[in-house]
């Protein structure tokens, strides 16, 4: 376990050296993603002025939403961000290397990049929503907190699970970006789309779980039935990408140069 | 004529090379029917329930949205981005040594990317129309529509003269092969493009600056020449607006790759 | 000589190239404050080179011959100086210029990855022009000496280095280029198949007269294709010459092959020179130059020799002794 912490601890400090070393670029990657925030934010603010009510939420709602999905939207590309090199890996074959060392793979593969041009970002949103956590009741601060933990498990699992893909297929930066793109429907709450995305969405896959339900219980307008769901969608989720990930490793073909 | 028959060899090739990434390119379209979907579920939401939603009934803006993805097809779908990384590689290098224009080197694989782009967006749409069967507003006044068209070429060669002053950059901005600049440029234009929402739905401040960027001539303002929301003066004005753009982003680039090959000169990559 | 194809008068080309202390801290230090300083690439170098000539450039990593080719084929603007190819200056990039002469990087690659090379063929002619009949017959020509008919048609991801190379050649000649820089066109190639690429070169420089000037670290290239030899270290010209001026002058050794009949004391060997080897039959050892015949009589005199044969040392040892440091400051012929 702290060879497993050392490691992680080790390669985010040499990306972020690496960031730190192209100091214009990450300063513009920063405020990149600073500024799609912040349009985003202003477009809700916008319609939140003309409409009092969209589907049913206030604009306070529909930002409160935001700030969830962008929690878990850059969870995942923070600290998964070597995800993104993974095809690179496969198919020049530097995979084998990884495979080779006495240190779970897919630990190595997921963790291998930490991205911190996303932390800035990320720690003002947590700051925001800790800001407006402060008072809650202990037992909705409780839920509240198990069931970001269940949403982040299921981020790591479509992690897990693309990873997997990439093995078999050589190809991860498209059902990436997919899978971004799908996830940013959640930018606002899945309620608002028809009953079939909204299926899609929480049961195929669970991004809708992941995403919405914390900022539910969080606006304490949330079902105890959907609580019980998600920790179990979470549990089976996470199982099922583990073992499709010891599958597509039975299915590797080392780079065949 | 034998000036054009290299370039359009060149359009034949860059074609060819397209089908030989048939996946990715299907990939890439599909990605471009989730984001449209999302914006335009988003809207449909929106306007639902509302007789009016900033000055915009609910086909008006949902043909915006959905109008604004063909747009982006034939303005904003580019080869050309490639570019920055043959600056940042060194491969520029190859194309520096022959005898060719490097610019029509990419407005000719432009051109072919785009007309590919366009038959796939049309087919999307169509489907889509048929699918999800959203109120639209057809626009039935032939000079609005021929005017709607002069607008999206000129989108096209305005972006293009923009994207390519962003790959330019990366002879001075090589960390991260430039793609920290475009990104950025990415993230701009999703907003003031009026890809995400039609400009003048902001405060109306905001609005007169954002009319004035070459940014919003590339999807806002063919789109509300199309949905008839501006009048022949703002038309005019607006025209006049796009062409100064053209100019003066056409000089301003003509001098950054001069300046820019000094600098790839001097440092060799 | 007549008028020179290739002029450099005083070329100079500096980098200046920023440095960075190791680990985060220092991460985070150039951040506020980076240190720059200046690498000199080419030195003030001087040389000139006619119309058909073979000409070799070598020297170690990063002695400046790539710098060089690029200053001569107009991707780099000199720090100072002159260079002046058929009469053009290469940083203005005339088409007129850039259409007679053509550069091959073995590191770097022009054809299109995904396509096949014909694909780039067809494209090259259109690019420089290169009318219809004479395409075909050059592009004829270079498949036949090549032997390539058979891969123009596959993807070029999936060709060998080897094949890939001959496409590269084949991509840069067909408009016929008046001089042509090739930059480690062997390099990562075998054996065979350099021996391939070297007989191309030295046809193609005989059938078409072309100028052309080829760097190389592999020796081999160097003395099979070039008479002229110019040697370069640390953005310096060293010696500029003929191949067999290198070796007169800087190897100071014969080496001596001898194979005796009986086996002999090696202790008695070793006041005639010095032994690198002996293993009977056979020995190896290295005398100095001058007496080179006067040893190898008095071998035989003393000793029961079979054969015998003298040598020069290996081409690679000579340019070593040349780099380290035997002649100091540069000599012209």
């Amino acid at each position: 376990m702290r060879k497993y912490l050392f490691v992680w601890l080790k390669s985010a400090s040499l990306s972020a050296q690496s960031n730190l070393q192209q100091k214009g670029g990450a300063l513009m990657f920063i405020a990149g993603k600073f500024i799609r925030f912040g349009f985003f934010l202003l477009l809700l603010i916008l319609i939140g002025e003309r409409v009092s009510r969209i589907s049913g939420y206030t604009l306070n709602q529909m930002i409160t939403f935001f700030l969830f999905f962008n929690f878990f939207d850059i969870f995942g590309q923070a600290f998964f961000r070597g995800l993104y090199y993974f095809r690179q890996q496969v198919i020049s074959g530097e995979f084998d290397f990884r495979l080779a060392k006495p240190m779970n793979p897919l630990f190595q593969v997921l963790t291998r990049h930490t991205d911190i041009l996303d932390i800035p970002l990320f720690i003002i949103i947590m700051v925001a929503l800790v800001k407006q956590a402060v008072g809650m009741p202990l037992q909705t601060l409780g839920i509240l907190i198990v069931l970001t933990a269940a949403g982040m498990v299921i981020v790591t699992a479509i992690h897990v699970f693309i990873a997997g893909l990439g093995v078999i297929t050589t190809e991860v930066d498209h059902t990436m970006m997919i899978y971004r793109d799908l996830s940013s429907m959640a930018r606002v709450p899945t309620d608002i789309y028809a009953p079939s995305i909204r299926a899609f969405l929480t049961f195929i896959i669970p991004i809708g779980i992941a995403y919405t339900i914390p900022a539910k219980a969080f606006l304490g307008i949330l079902s105890s039935s959907l609580i019980i769901y998600s920790i179990f969608a979470s549990a089976v989720f996470f199982t099922t990408s583990l073992l499709f990930w010891r599958y597509a490793l039975t299915k590797y073909s080392s780079a065949s140069s | 004529m034998i000036f054009f028959k290299k370039y359009i060899q060149i359009a034949k090739t860059s074609w060819a090379n397209g089908f030989v990434y048939r996946l990715n390119f299907v990939m890439w379209r599909i990605r471009n029917v989730i984001q449209l979907l999302t914006i335009y579920f988003l809207w449909f939401a929106v306007s639902s329930n509302q007789d009016k939603i900033f000055s915009y009934t609910q086909a008006s803006i949902l043909t915006y949205v959905l109008g604004s993805s063909i747009i982006r097809a034939m303005v904003l779908s580019s080869r050309s981005i490639d570019a920055q990384g043959e600056i940042a590689s060194g491969d520029l290098s190859n194309h520096l040594v022959k005898p060719i224009n490097y610019f029509i080197y990419w407005a000719s694989r432009d051109m072919s990317d785009k007309l590919l782009n366009i038959l796939f967006a049309i087919f999307e749409i169509t489907l889509l129309i048929v699918v999800i069967r959203p109120p639209i507003q057809f626009q039935t006044n032939l000079a609005l529509i021929a005017l709607f068209a002069g607008s999206v070429v000129l989108a096209a060669i305005l972006f293009f003269i923009f994207s390519f002053i962003i790959s330019m950059t990366t002879f001075w901005y090589y960390e991260y092969n430039g793609w920290a600049q475009r990104y950025l440029s990415f993230v701009i234009l999703e907003a003031l493009a009026g890809g995400l929402f039609p400009l003048d739905i902001l405060p109306p401040t905001f609005a007169k600056i954002a009319i004035v960027l070459p940014t919003a001539y590339f999807i806002y303002f063919p789109m509300q020449i199309y949905l008839g929301r501006i009048n022949p003066t703002q038309i005019v004005v607006g025209y006049a607006v796009m062409l100064f753009w053209i100019v003066a982003l056409y000089y301003f680039g003509q001098m950054l790759w001069k300046k820019g090959l000094k600098v790839y000169g001097a440092y060799g990559r | 000589m007549s008028d020179p194809v290739i002029q450099v008068v005083h070329l100079k080309k500096y980098y200046s190239v920023h440095e960075k202390e190791p680990g985060l801290a220092g991460s985070i230090k150039s951040l506020f404050s980076r240190k720059y300083h200046d690498v000199k690439a080419v030195d003030d170098i001087s040389f000139e080179i006619g119309e058909g000539e073979l000409v070799g450039f070598i020297g170690p990593n990063g002695a400046g011959k790539t710098t060089t080719l690029k200053c001569l084929s107009g991707l780099l603007y000199p720090t100072d100086g002159k260079v002046e190819v058929l009469g053009f200056a290469p940083w203005d990039r005339k088409p007129e210029f850039q259409k007679q002469f053509a550069l091959v990087m073995g590191q770097k690659n022009q054809l299109w990855w995904d396509l096949p090379p014909m694909e780039t063929f067809i494209l090259n002619k259109e690019i420089y022009e290169v009318p219809e009949k004479q395409y075909k017959e050059t592009l004829d020509k270079l498949v036949k000496l090549l032997d390539v008919k058979d891969i123009l048609k596959i993807q070029v991801r999936k060709l060998s280095l080897g094949q890939r190379m001959k496409c590269e050649l084949i991509a840069a000649l067909l408009h016929n280029p008046k001089v042509l820089f090739l930059d480690e066109p062997t390099i990562g190639l075998d054996v065979v198949m350099q021996k391939v690429m070297r007989d191309f070169i030295k046809q193609y420089n005989r059938q078409f007269k072309s100028t052309i000037m080829l760097t190389s670290h592999y020796m081999g290239d160097v003395k099979e294709l070039c008479r002229r030899v110019i040697i370069i270290d640390k953005g310096e010209i060293l010696f500029d010459g003929k191949l067999q001026d290198v070796i007169d002058r800087f190897a100071r050794n014969k080496i001596l092959t001898i194979v005796f009949s009986k086996d002999i004391d090696q202790r008695k060997l070793a006041e005639l020179g010095e032994v690198r080897h002996y293993q009977f039959p056979e020995a190896r050892m290295t005398v100095r130059r001058d007496q080179a015949a006067e040893k190898a009589a008095e071998l035989l005199e003393k000793f029961p020799v079979a054969d015998l044969v003298i040598e020069e040392p290996p081409i690679d040892a000579i340019i070593r002794e040349v780099f380290t440091g035997k002649m100091k400051k540069k000599t012209k012929e």
